[in-house]
């Protein structure tokens, strides 16, 4: 469960306010889409959220752990995919994997079935051994989500997961999100496919202008006719606020 | 509990970003088969500057055997240790400050680092202990020369060290760095916290570099180079003496090492000293959790939200050259350590030529030696030489600079040789910009009052330099390093740039050598002191003329290296 109280966040250098007093929850077992035109505010948010960037007022809370005061037992509990990875590229494969699970204290005996099975949804298998600086952008993508996935958080925080993924990646990567909620964990992403976000989300909140303009619950869009499209759209049009 | 987490996570973090560094070196190291005459100039540039490096060491021995001799007569051994111990700091300083301050601030993993669970300290503790191992390169080859000769000079001499100098050299060694790298971490912690509230970070950063580096220089020159070197007899100068002991009085926290060097109770010196280093690990460890993730947070928020109001802002076309330079001038200027290195190169030659002024008065048996005026001009144009070579980044990395940048380059309609023309140019620019400055301040810095050398050094320094950015920048398009995680590692990892370095070395040693060659012999050569002059810079222009004919060529006609970057 990711709780966000009154997040507000100013950057010191420009004194521009990217996020003003956001609030929202996100439950356990929901997969959360979180949308926005670029410059929103959306890359902040997540970055406030995984502990990245420090923020002046409000409070986030991952499964009742406070980012700020409590930023390690928080952070344990998240597995967060970024936009732009770094990945050390001298390691391989598995060696990289293997580092995020040391940080994240997952056993031995647990490491190498993880492992095995995410390389094997992702096709990876064969190229774990390779150094990372071999890998195509997708695969480095495959490897950051490998190494998320094998420690086993309770929430996944994932920026624009889809890019770079090829269609059989993209769409196991899909099935493994629902799989997860099902289990009652919390999947939070950002993306501005709205086609994906419709299709497998269950709630979703779009932020403009540093502002939370909507949260809305996917199941009630669609039972009232409604379109992702039209309401993104509509909501982020200049003047709309 | 938290603390074996720590322990944990610390040799985790610490194995992987060796494991990155050290996998990233071989990578770049693994080479093509070369045949035939490549082969046989491969192994040309390797023995010159195996060359360059044994000039130095070769130097670095003398200077012992002398210093040591002369401390046996002066009765000043002690303070001598004091002074090698001293100067191995002082290289690890020099050389520490950019690595620490990079590897902790600036590093590319940080932010990967920031959204994992790590324990307080960890990721200081790992990151210090990696600058830590990088600069015991840096102690080795400065100390282990020194020390080692002298302690075969004492033994030569009947003093009764016995062989476990040698031993307590090494742990001597593993130890030395603790010291002026924690001081610098120290220092730097609560300065970098305060620059991480600026508005302008890059530019706080690279203020702050320079301030560093300012402040090491002043000190330097203040300990080292204030006093002339050995006097008559065999015998330390009195202001050699009072400089050996004003360093031991600086440097007292060294007291252990030395004695545990000299065999006066070696294991508890050393106990003494390990627990001060702990204490001082304990000390920084502490600051950095109240100072150093808060200033990571703050970096993260980076100058790139900073809305600038720039003058003239209005869309304005340039050239293409005109464009390039100018984006390379900002990353210069928003780089710290591609700013103090500007810093460093336009300033340093004359700062050190001042101070060079005040070491190398002629005194009566050297005045009878040699000509002095002629000895300050050869050491002039040795330092020029090496500093407008290794001062300049742009000229040996400058295509590695740019990291994966360079890809997207690559995809854009320019050409490579606009590129590589560019490259060039903009190395030139700052050979020049340091040229020009150097004429401006050299014969108020030197005194030297000769009217060819005053246009001589600047004009060496400028060829040199230039010719310097052909071959440089030809070796980094060779291979360059494009998968940095810090500006460091770039020349760390891709030991091909230390190649015409190493070269330049060599070339500045041999203007050396023929300059003092010229001193002693300008006596009997009868000639007029402005013919002289002008005969040495013809000389040393000769080298510096015949690459750039060479590589000048090279460089531009390598079109296809641009291509295969990227295999």
């Amino acid at each position: 469960m990711i709780e966000i109280k009154n997040l507000s966040k100013t950057y010191r250098s420009s004194g521009k306010r990217a996020v003003d007093n956001l609030s929202f929850t996100v439950d356990s077992g929901e997969i959360f889409g979180f949308l926005g035109p670029n410059g929103a505010g959306k890359s902040t948010t997540i970055k406030c959220i995984t502990g990245i960037l420090d923020f002046e007022e409000g409070e986030i809370l991952i499964n009742g752990a406070n980012i700020k005061t409590q930023s390690v037992e928080a952070k344990r509990k998240i597995g967060y995919v970024a936009d732009e990875h770094f990945l050390y590229e001298g390691l391989s494969g598995r060696q990289y994997v293997n580092f995020i699970l040391d940080i994240f204290q997952v056993p031995n005996e647990v490491r190498a079935e993880r492992i095995n099975e995410y390389a094997s949804i992702f096709e990876m298998s064969s190229h774990l051994d390779e150094a990372i600086s071999s890998y195509s952008h997708g695969m480095k993508q495959k490897i950051s989500l490998i190494a998320t996935l094998s420690h086993e958080p309770e929430v996944f925080i994932l920026d624009e997961p889809m890019t770079g993924l090829d269609p059989e990646g993209a769409y196991n990567l899909k099935k493994l999100m629902s799989k997860l909620a099902g289990e009652g964990k919390t999947v939070f992403f950002s993306s501005h496919v709205l086609e994906v976000v419709e299709k497998i989300c269950t709630k979703v909140a779009i932020i403009d202008d540093a502002k939370l303009v909507a949260v809305c619950d996917m199941q009630e869009l669609k039972d009232n006719r409604g379109n992702l499209e039209d309401l993104f759209l509509k909501l982020t049009e200049k003047g709309a606020n | 509990m938290v603390a074996k987490v720590a322990i944990k996570q610390y040799f985790s973090l610490l194995i992987s970003l060796l494991k990155n560094t050290f996998s990233i070196s071989i990578k770049h190291e693994k080479d093509k088969s070369v045949k035939g005459f490549k082969r046989l100039g491969k192994v040309g540039v390797i023995l010159l500057a195996l060359l360059g490096g044994g000039a130095i060491l070769a130097y670095l021995v003398m200077m012992s055997i002398e210093l040591t001799i002369a401390s046996i007569n002066s009765g000043t051994v002690n303070e001598l240790q004091y002074a090698f111990i001293a100067l191995a700091q002082i290289t690890v300083t020099f050389f520490g400050i950019a690595s620490l301050i990079s590897n902790l601030y600036f590093a590319k993993d940080n932010k990967l680092l920031l959204s994992l669970p790590f324990e307080n300290g960890v990721v200081f503790g790992a990151k210090f202990t990696l600058t830590y191992m990088g600069e015991l390169l840096f102690a080795t080859l400065v100390y282990l020369p020194l020390v080692t000769t002298s302690g075969v000079v004492l033994i030569n001499h009947g003093y009764n060290i016995g062989w476990s100098f040698f031993l307590v050299e090494i742990i001597n060694l593993l130890l030395l760095p603790a010291f002026p790298l924690l001081v610098a971490t120290l220092i730097s912690q609560p300065i970098m916290w305060l620059v991480s509230h600026m508005k302008r970070k890059s530019i706080g950063n690279s203020i702050t570099m320079a301030i560093f580096y300012v402040a090491f220089f002043v000190l330097y020159f203040a300990l080292v180079m204030g006093t002339s070197s050995i006097g008559e007899n065999g015998v330390l100068d009195s202001g050699v003496i009072a400089l050996f002991v004003n360093l031991k009085k600086v440097t007292i926290f060294n007291y252990p090492l030395v004695e545990a060097l000299i065999g006066n109770k070696t294991a508890l010196n050393l106990l003494i000293y390990v627990a001060g280093v702990i204490v001082a690990v304990a000390l920084a460890t502490l600051l950095s959790i109240f100072f150093y993730k808060k200033a990571l947070l703050k970096n993260e928020e980076g100058d790139g939200k900073t809305i600038v109001k720039v003058k003239n802002s209005e869309n304005k076309s340039n050239t293409l050259l005109k464009s390039y330079m100018i984006k390379d001038l900002k990353m210069l200027i928003h780089t710290p350590q591609l700013f103090i290195n500007l810093i460093l190169l336009v300033v340093l030659p004359s700062v050190v030529l001042f101070f060079m002024r005040g070491a190398f008065t002629a005194d009566a048996e050297m005045a009878e030696a040699m000509n002095p005026n002629f000895f300050l001009v050869a050491m002039a144009t040795y330092l020029v030489s090496l500093l407008s070579c290794a001062g300049n980044p742009f000229a040996y990395i400058g295509f590695s600079l740019e990291g994966k940048n360079l890809y997207m380059i690559k995809s854009l309609p320019i050409s490579a040789k606009d590129i590589i023309k560019e490259k060039f140019l903009f190395a030139s620019s700052i050979t020049l910009l340091a040229s020009v400055v150097l004429g401006i301040c050299y014969p108020f810095a030197s005194g030297i009052k000769n009217a060819v050398a005053i246009i001589g050094l600047p004009l060496q320094g400028l060829v040199t330099g230039v010719s310097f950015n052909a071959i440089g920048l030809y070796s980094d398009l060779k291979q360059p390093n494009l998968t940095w995680t810090n500006i460091n590692e770039i020349t760390r990892n891709n030991l091909k740039t230390i190649k015409p370095m190493m070269l330049y070395l060599l070339l500045s040693f041999l203007y050396l050598i023929i300059g003092i060659i010229f001193a002693v012999f300008s006596e009997a050569l009868k000639l007029d002191e402005y013919l002289l002059i002008t005969i040495y810079y013809l000389i040393c222009l000769i080298a510096p003329t015949v690459i750039i004919s060479i590589y000048f060529k090279k460089l531009f006609n390598s079109e296809d290296l641009y291509r295969k970057i990227g295999g």
